[in-house]
């Protein structure tokens, strides 16, 4: 038998923001993993550059080979510093991505001609140098597409709102005593209680006590009073948090009013008109108006007829066939 | 970050301060601390999270697979150096209050409770 554990937050709201938050992160992390993958790779590409450039190569095949267009390393560390320094910065949320993405799409036009033209040029044989060298710019540039890549998910995540939370895997008890069903309940009723953003520590925490009473033959009783000890602490535990972790970022996700927009058109478009009233409203005043103001017309039309009939000596028409 | 105020002093505080100082170096999980002070369970949280977020206490992930140990991991905490020091103080300065004698009403002077 095998026992599922806390798979995290379950509230809709607090999972998007987690999430979204968790997209950060991990859009920082393929940063970092960038900047790793490229140390390696601009040594190598430093080395072509100088090569190509050395007097013993000014030869009309060496410079009939355009080596020249190939990325400058320096410039290249130093985009790739620029790109970790905007993602560690703390902006709005539309800054923070134009910044970012404008780093990302530099970086991934300089490699992807990095790895063209090692590519498709004999690099090695043309400037006599070790193939490791080559080998290791298109290794490095190919990891930092792959890196790129992976960031432009994250920031998509971030920009739409729409994510994909993968649900962890739980965690299977291949050995020990399993912890009773009421104490996980309650463990998981404690953890509904806590922020989303320290709600997964606190859940795997619980979880991991449980499991030590449970390995330690406590009965269900204790295990049970154990969580109950945990659900009725969690509101404390919530106070004792940093405030940090009860409230959202600075620059984060906060819902912003969105501008009436220019065309008037959607939900955002002006609900009250100029003399205070609201469009249907004053829809459904104008059309009550204009049937009484028909109706006055019709009938004083009516009343000049008959007024007209009758000057002339005329029964009034509607009277002339009774 | 400096912290001008420490932590919240609670008897339990106290002595869970008092045994994380018995060896600042060493690591406990909430569990062993809520044995070794003689706590009840599942009340140690609260006051481990006031000394994380005063900056006493550090905290890390044991380093174990889940899914190969077949349980979650434990969470890990010790004395920061700043937290040493703070612990060290405070634990003190509740000793010397609780130490001072007591002046009871009907001018009846009580010893201190340690």
């Amino acid at each position: 038998m095998s026992s599922g554990f806390p798979a995290g937050p379950t509230s809709r709201s607090v999972v998007a923001e987690s999430a979204r938050l968790r997209a950060v992160e991990l859009a920082r992390s393929e940063g970092a993993i960038l900047a790793d993958s490229l140390a390696l790779a601009s040594t190598a590409l430093a080395a072509i550059r100088f090569r190509s450039r050395h007097p013993a190569m000014e030869c009309a095949e060496v410079r009939a080979l355009g080596l020249e267009r190939l990325p400058n390393s320096d410039y290249l560390g130093l985009v790739v510093q620029r790109l970790c320094t905007e993602l560690g910065r703390s902006h709005s949320r539309q800054t923070w991505l134009a910044a970012v993405e404008e780093q990302a799409a530099e970086i991934e036009a300089m490699l992807q001609l990095a790895v063209t033209m090692t590519s498709v040029i004999d690099v090695a044989g043309e400037l006599d140098l070790p193939l490791s060298q080559v080998t290791a710019v298109q290794t490095g540039a190919r990891a930092g597409l792959s890196a790129i890549a992976r960031m432009r998910e994250h920031l998509h995540t971030v920009e739409t709102g729409v994510v994909r939370v993968p649900r962890p895997e739980p965690v299977v008890r291949v050995a020990g005593a399993l912890p009773s069903w009421s104490a996980q309940w309650l463990v998981q009723l404690a953890g509904r209680l806590l922020p989303g953003s320290v709600r997964d520590r606190y859940l795997e925490e619980f979880t991991s006590e449980l499991c030590e009473l449970a390995d330690a033959d406590l009965g269900a009783g204790a295990q049970f009073a154990h969580a109950f000890r945990l659900a009725v602490r969690a509101w404390s535990l919530r106070r004792s948090l940093p405030s940090a972790a009860t409230l959202r970022p600075a620059d984060g996700w906060r819902r912003r009013r969105v501008p009436p927009r220019a065309d008037g058109a959607g939900r955002h478009a002006a609900t009250h008109t100029s003399n205070g009233l609201r469009h249907g409203v004053q829809r459904w005043q104008r059309r009550r108006e204009a049937r009484t103001i028909l109706r006055y017309q019709a009938r004083q039309k009516a009343r000049n007829q008959t007024a007209e009939d009758r000057v002339k000596g005329e029964w009034p028409k509607r009277h002339r066939n009774s | 970050m400096e912290h001008v105020r420490g932590p919240k002093m609670t008897a339990a505080t106290d002595s869970v301060l008092r045994l994380l100082l018995l060896d600042p170096a060493r690591e406990m999980y909430g569990l062993e601390l809520v044995r070794a002070a003689g706590l009840a369970t599942g009340t140690i949280h609260p006051i481990l999270a006031r000394l994380e977020a005063c900056g006493w206490l550090e905290s890390r992930w044991e380093d174990l697979d889940p899914h190969a140990a077949g349980r979650p991991r434990r969470r890990y905490y010790r004395l920061s150096p700043d937290g040493v020091v703070g612990a060290a103080r405070a634990v003190d300065r509740r000793a010397s209050v609780a130490a001072r004698p007591q002046r009871l009403p009907g001018g009846v002077v009580a010893e201190g409770s340690t």
